[in-house]
C-alpha cells in the first residue's frame, strides 16, 4: 500500500519522467535543427562551449533532482544524495588528472561541474593547491582518503596508467552506494538492487572488455579493477570471463540474455550501444512499474544522466556541423 | 519620522589607467562608493585590471594557506602609496616560495607519520609471527619458483583481492585483523610476481618486511622497531620545529606581504568593475549625494592627470538597482538587524526600522506588562550582552516597555496587589482590552496601507498605488469594512451606504486585478472571484490577528495566577521554589513566545503589505584588513 508521501513522490517523478525523451524519439531530436535545440534547452551556441552546455544540462537536472529528493528523509535521502555524487567523481577525476599533468587552475576549473548543494568535496580548495602533494594531503581529509595512497604511488611512479585510479574511485563509489542500499527497507532494497545490478552488469562488462582486449591487462588485474557484482554477472561469471582470450569467446560465455543480446556484435562501440539500450529499457520499465518511490526516483536519475550525455553528443555534433550518420554513430543509433 | 534610505547619485569617473590605483585607494579610504559593473561595456569593451586582480587572488590564496601557521599577532602597518602590479607579483612570488617551503615540511611530516603507522603495524604483528611454528627466514630466502609476501590491506579490499589473485595462481591467507586492516600472507608463482605486486599495490597493500632473525633475536627486532618509531617521531619534531622557526624568521616579511595585500584590495575590487579602451578607464558606482563635493575635492587633490567626473540622480528605470544606504542611531541597530532578516528596503522605499522599533516595543510591553519581569529582561540583556550582539539594547527596550505597562497594570512578578495600577489590570476588563487591541490593529493596518501607497508611488507603480489591494482603493475598502462593521454592531444597521462603502472599492480592486490578468475568460473569472474572497477574508483575519495583543496580556495574568495557586498548595519552601521556577518559566517561555508573536505581527501583518525587502545593501569599497 502506498503512503501519502509515496503517492506524492510517484506523481512528482511521473511528471518529470513524462518529460524524458523516449528511446524511439531520439531520431526526432537528431533531426531537430540547432536553433530549435537552443530555444528548447536555453543555451546560445554562438557563445557557449560544449562544456558550458553540458554544465547547463547538468544544472537543470540537478534542480529537478533537488525537487525530487525533497520529500525523502534519513537513509533514503542519504542514498539519493550519494547517488548524485557520481558527478562529483567526474570532478575528482578531472582534478587529479589536471594536477598530475600540470594543467593550470583555470583550465581545470573550466571542466568542473558545479554541484551546488550536492557538493561534498572541497573542490575550490583542492583546485587552489599548488602541487599534487598538497592536493593529496587535502584529499586525505575527505571521504576519498582511501584512494590517496594509490594516487600518490601513481604520481610518484610516472608511467602508471591513471585508469587504475579511476577504477578505484568508481569501485569506492559503487561499494558506498550498495552499502547505503543495504540499509533501506527490504522492498526498496530489492528493487534498487535490480536497477543497480543491471547498471553494474553493463559497466563491468564494458570495463572488462576494455581492460582485457584494449589495454591488454592480465585476467587477474582486469578482474580486480571491476566494481561490485551485478545482476547477471556475479563474481564467478566475471572471474571466468576474465580468463577468456577473445571477445567472441567472452560473448559466448555470457549468461542469458546477455549472450543473445550481444551475439555478432562486431566492435566495442556496438557492444556498448546494445548494452546501453538494454540497460535503459530495463530502467524505464522499473521507472514505470516499480512500487518503490525511491527506486523510481533513482531510475529517473539514471535515465536523466544518460539523456544528458546523448543530448550533449547531438548538440556538439551539430555545433561542429558533423554528418548526421556520425551523430547517429556517436549516440549509438542506426538511422 | 520614518524616512527612506539616504539619497544617492550615480558617479561616473573616466580617467587614465595609471590613475586607477590612486583613485581606488582614495575612494576606499573614504568608504563612499558602492561599485557597479559598468553599463558602457559595449563602447568600452576592454577590461583593464584583470592581471592585477588575478595577482591579488593568487597572493590572497597563498597568504590564506600560510596564516594558520602564524602564532604571533600580526601587526600590519598601513602603507601610504598604492601597490603596483609588479610589486603585487613580487609579493606573490615571495608568498608562494614561503608556502612551498611550508608545504615541503608538511609533506615530510606526513611521510614520517606514515612510517610510524607502518612500524606500529609491524610491531602489532610481531607477536603473531613469534607464535608461528614456521621458519621465517624461509620467507625472505630466494626461492626459484615462489615469492612470499606479508603485509596489510584495508578490510574492504580483501574479498575482491582474493578472487582476483586466484586468477594469477596466487594464494592469500589472512592471519590477523586490526581495526582497519587485514594482515595477509601472500604466496605467488614467480611468473605472476609482477602482476600480483601491481594488483597488491592498487589494493593499498602495505608490505611488512619480516626480518629472518625474528625467531633467533626477537628482542633485537623489537628494539629496532622502537628505534624506527623514535627516529620518525624525532623527525616529526624536528620538521615541526623547523617549520615553526621558518614562520618566526619570516614573520616580518609576512606582515609586509599582508600590508601589500591590504593596500592592493581596493584596486583588486575595483578591477572587476572597470571597463576601458586603450589607456582610458571608466569607473562607475553609487555615492551618497551629501558627499559629492568631498569626493570631487579629494580626487582633484590626488589625481595628477586629467579626469572626467560626473554625478547624476538615478533614473526611474534604474531605481530597482540602486542600493540602499541607511543611517540609524546605534540604539536602533538590533531592530535594523531584525528588519534586514525580512529584507533590505529598496531605494526610495520607506525604511520601516523606526516604525518597527516603536510598534514592536509597544506591543511587547502591552502583551508582557509586569514591572518585575521587565526588570528581569533588562538584567538578562545585561548578563548576556557579550554572547549576543545587540541583546542588551533590544532587551532594554522590551524590558522598559514591560515595566511601563506593568506600572499601568499594577503587576510585579505576577502580584497584582503590591502596587495600585495606574490604569487597570487586564483581568478586570478583558472586553476593554480586546477592544483596545482591535483598535490598535486597525490603526496599524491603516498605517501600513498608507506606507504601501507611498512606496508604490515611489516605485512609479501608480495604477497599483491607486487601484490595488494595498493602494488607495484597498484603504477605502478597509475603511468601508470598519464603518460597516461598526454600524452593524452599534446600530444593527447595514444599509445601502455601508454596502456601497464596501463593494465599490472592492469592485475597483477586482477590476484592476482583472486588467492585469492574462489567460482564458473562465480562468480570469475564477481568479478574480477567488482573489475577491481572499481580499475580504485576509483583511478580516489580519484585523482579528491583533486580538492576540490583548489575549497575551490576559494570558500573562492567568499564568501568574496559576503559579500562585500551585505555590499555595505547597509548604513554605515549596511555595518559594514554585514561585521562583514559575516566574522563570514565565520570563523565558512566555517572554519568548510574546517576542515571536510580536515579530510575526510585524512581518506578516505589516512588512509583507508594504515592504518588498528586495533592496540591495549599500556596500562601500573599503581597504580590506587581512
Amino acid at each position: 500500500m502506498l503512503h501519502q508521501n509515496d503517492s506524492y513522490i510517484l506523481t512528482r517523478v511521473n511528471i518529470l519522467a513524462s518529460q524524458l525523451i523516449d528511446l524511439n524519439h531520439w531520431q526526432a531530436v537528431v533531426d531537430t535543427d540547432l536553433e530549435t535545440l537552443q530555444t528548447r534547452y536555453h543555451f546560445d551556441a554562438s557563445s557557449a562551449s560544449s562544456q558550458d552546455i553540458e554544465k547547463l544540462l547538468i544544472d537543470q537536472a540537478l534542480s529537478d533532482f533537488q525537487l525530487l529528493f525533497r520529500p525523502f528523509s534519513g537513509l533514503q535521502r542519504d542514498m539519493l544524495n550519494y547517488a548524485v555524487h557520481w558527478y562529483e567523481l567526474a570532478n575528482l577525476k578531472v582534478l587529479i588528472r589536471g594536477k598530475f599533468t600540470g594543467m593550470s587552475e583555470s583550465t581545470i576549473h573550466r571542466e568542473l561541474i558545479d554541484l551546488g548543494q550536492f557538493a561534498v568535496l572541497p573542490l575550490s580548495r583542492l583546485l587552489e593547491t599548488d602541487d599534487p602533494y598538497e592536493m593529496l594531503r587535502l584529499l586525505e581529509k575527505t571521504a576519498y582518503s582511501n584512494i590517496v595512497k594509490q594516487a600518490r604511488t601513481i604520481f610518484e611512479e610516472e608511467g602508471q596508467n591513471l585508469f587504475a585510479l579511476d577504477s578505484a574511485i568508481d569501485r569506492h563509489f559503487f561499494s558506498g552506494l550498495m552499502q547505503r542500499v543495504r540499509f533501506l527497507p527490504l522492498g526498496d532494497q530489492q528493487q534498487l538492487t535490480t536497477v543497480l545490478g543491471t547498471m553494474m552488469d553493463r559497466l563491468n562488462l564494458l570495463w572488462l572488455i576494455r581492460y582485457r582486449f584494449t589495454y591488454r591487462l592480465s585476467p587477474a588485474k582486469s578482474y580486480y579493477l571491476l566494481a561490485t557484482t551485478g545482476k547477471k554477472l556475479h563474481a564467478g561469471n566475471l572471474m571466468q570471463l576474465a580468463r577468456v582470450e577473445t571477445v567472441e569467446e567472452l560473448i559466448e560465455q555470457l549468461p542469458a540474455p546477455l549472450s543473445q543480446l550481444l551475439s555478432q556484435a562486431d566492435s566495442l562501440t556496438e557492444i556498448e550501444n546494445r548494452m546501453e539500450h538494454y540497460t535503459l529499457s530495463a530502467t524505464r520499465t522499473l521507472l514505470q512499474y516499480s512500487t518503490s518511490g525511491i527506486t523510481r526516483v533513482f531510475c529517473y536519475v539514471l535515465l536523466r544522466e544518460s539523456e544528458i550525455h546523448l543530448l550533449q553528443s547531438i548538440i556538439k555534433g551539430k555545433m561542429l556541423a558533423f554528418d548526421e550518420a556520425l551523430i547517429h554513430q556517436a549516440i549509438g543509433m542506426k538511422k | 519620522m520614518l524616512g527612506t534610505p539616504l539619497p544617492l547619485e550615480h558617479l561616473s569617473l573616466v580617467m587614465l589607467d595609471i590613475d586607477v590605483p590612486i583613485a581606488s585607494d582614495l575612494l576606499a579610504s573614504m568608504e563612499v562608493i558602492h561599485l557597479i559593473e559598468s553599463q558602457q561595456d559595449e563602447i568600452l569593451g576592454d577590461f583593464p585590471g584583470k592581471a592585477y586582480q588575478s595577482a591579488y587572488r593568487r597572493l590572497d590564496k597563498h597568504l590564506k594557506k600560510i596564516s594558520p601557521y602564524l602564532d604571533r599577532r600580526v601587526v600590519v602597518e598601513r602603507r601610504a602609496a598604492p601597490v603596483a602590479l609588479d610589486e603585487l607579483d613580487r609579493a606573490d612570488k615571495r608568498a608562494q616560495s614561503l608556502w612551498k617551503r611550508v608545504s615541503s615540511y608538511e609533506e615530510k611530516i606526513r611521510a614520517a607519520r606514515e612510517k610510524i603507522q607502518h612500524h606500529k603495524q609491524l610491531s602489532n604483528s610481531l607477536t603473531q609471527f613469534e607464535n608461528l611454528d614456521f621458519d621465517l627466514g624461509w620467507l625472505s630466502a630466494d626461492n626459484p619458483f615462489l615469492k612470499f609476501l606479508v603485509g596489510t590491506v584495508p578490510h574492504a579490499e580483501l574479498s575482491q583481492l582474493e578472487r582476483a589473485l586466484s586468477l594469477a595462481n596466487t594464494v592469500i591467507e589472512p592471519f590477523q585483523k586490526s581495526q582497519e586492516h587485514d594482515y595477509i600472507f601472500v604466496a605467488t608463482e614467480k611468473e605472476h610476481q609482477q602482476d600480483t605486486e601491481e594488483i597488491l599495490k592498487a589494493a593499498n597493500f602495505y608490505e611488512l618486511t619480516i626480518p629472518p632473525e625474528l625467531h633467533s633475536h626477537p628482542e633485537k627486532i623489537k628494539a629496532d622497531i622502537q628505534h624506527q618509531l623514535k627516529k620518525n617521531q624525532g623527525l616529526i619534531d624536528q620538521y615541526s620545529e623547523a617549520l615553526h622557526q621558518l614562520i618566526q624568521s619570516q614573520h616580518e616579511e609576512i606582515c609586509e606581504i599582508i600590508a601589500i595585500l591590504n593596500m592592493a584590495s581596493p584596486f583588486a575590487t575595483v578591477a572587476s568593475n572597470l571597463t576601458g579602451k586603450g589607456q582610458l578607464v571608466l569607473l562607475e558606482g553609487w555615492v551618497a549625494a551629501s558627499r559629492k563635493q568631498e569626493i570631487d575635492k579629494q580626487l582633484g587633490l590626488k589625481l595628477c592627470n586629467p579626469y572626467l567626473l560626473t554625478f547624476r540622480p538615478p533614473s526611474i528605470d534604474e531605481m530597482s538597482r540602486v542600493p540602499s544606504l541607511q543611517k540609524h542611531a546605534r540604539l536602533l541597530s538590533p531592530f535594523q538587524r531584525l528588519v534586514e532578516q525580512f529584507g533590505v528596503p529598496r531605494y526610495g522605499e520607506i525604511d520601516p526600522t523606526k516604525l518597527f522599533a516603536f510598534s514592536y516595543t509597544l506591543m511587547f510591553g502591552m502583551m508582557f506588562g509586569d514591572i518585575g519581569h521587565g526588570a528581569s529582561i533588562i538584567l538578562i540583556g545585561i548578563l548576556f550582552r557579550k554572547k549576543i550582539v545587540g541583546l542588551q539594547t533590544f532587551a532594554g527596550f522590551a524590558g522598559l516597555s514591560s515595566i511601563l505597562f506593568g506600572t499601568l497594570y499594577g503587576s510585579v512578578f505576577g502580584y497584582e496587589d503590591i502596587i495600585h495600577p495606574l490604569w487597570m489590570s487586564p483581568m478586570e476588563a478583558p472586553t476593554q482590552m480586546l477592544l483596545i487591541a482591535l483598535a490598535w490593529g486597525v490603526s496599524f493596518l491603516m498605517i501600513v496601507n498608507l506606507l504601501s501607497i507611498v512606496n508604490l508611488l515611489a516605485l512609479n507603480k501608480r495604477a497599483e498605488a491607486y487601484f490595488g489591494g494595498n493602494g488607495v482603493a484597498g484603504l477605502i475598502f478597509y475603511w468601508g469594512g470598519i464603518y460597516g462593521a461598526y454600524q452593524y454592531v452599534a446600530n444593527q444597521q447595514f444599509a445601502l451606504v455601508e454596502m456601497v462603502g464596501l463593494l465599490l472599492p472592492l469592485s475597483v480592486i477586482l477590476y484592476h486585478q482583472w486588467q492585469t490578468l492574462e489567460g482564458r475568460m473562465a480562468e480570469k473569472i475564477l481568479i478574480t472571484v477567488i482573489e475577491g474572497i481572499e481580499k475580504v477574508i485576509n483583511r478580516l483575519s489580519s484585523t482579528l490577528s491583533f486580538l492576540r495583543v490583548a489575549a497575551f496580556s490576559l494570558n500573562h495574568v492567568a499564568l501568574a495566577a496559576a503559579i500562585f495557586t500551585l505555590a499555595g498548595m505547597m509548604d513554605n519552601t515549596g511555595y518559594n521554589i514554585t514561585l521562583l521556577l514559575g516566574n522563570l518559566f514565565i520570563i523565558v517561555l512566555e517572554g519568548g513566545i510574546v517576542a515571536i508573536q510580536c515579530l510575526r505581527l510585524e512581518y506578516y501583518e505589516g512588512f509583507s503589505r508594504f515592504f518588498s525587502g528586495k533592496g540591495e545593501r549599500f556596500t562601500p569599497l573599503k581597504i580590506e584588513t587581512h
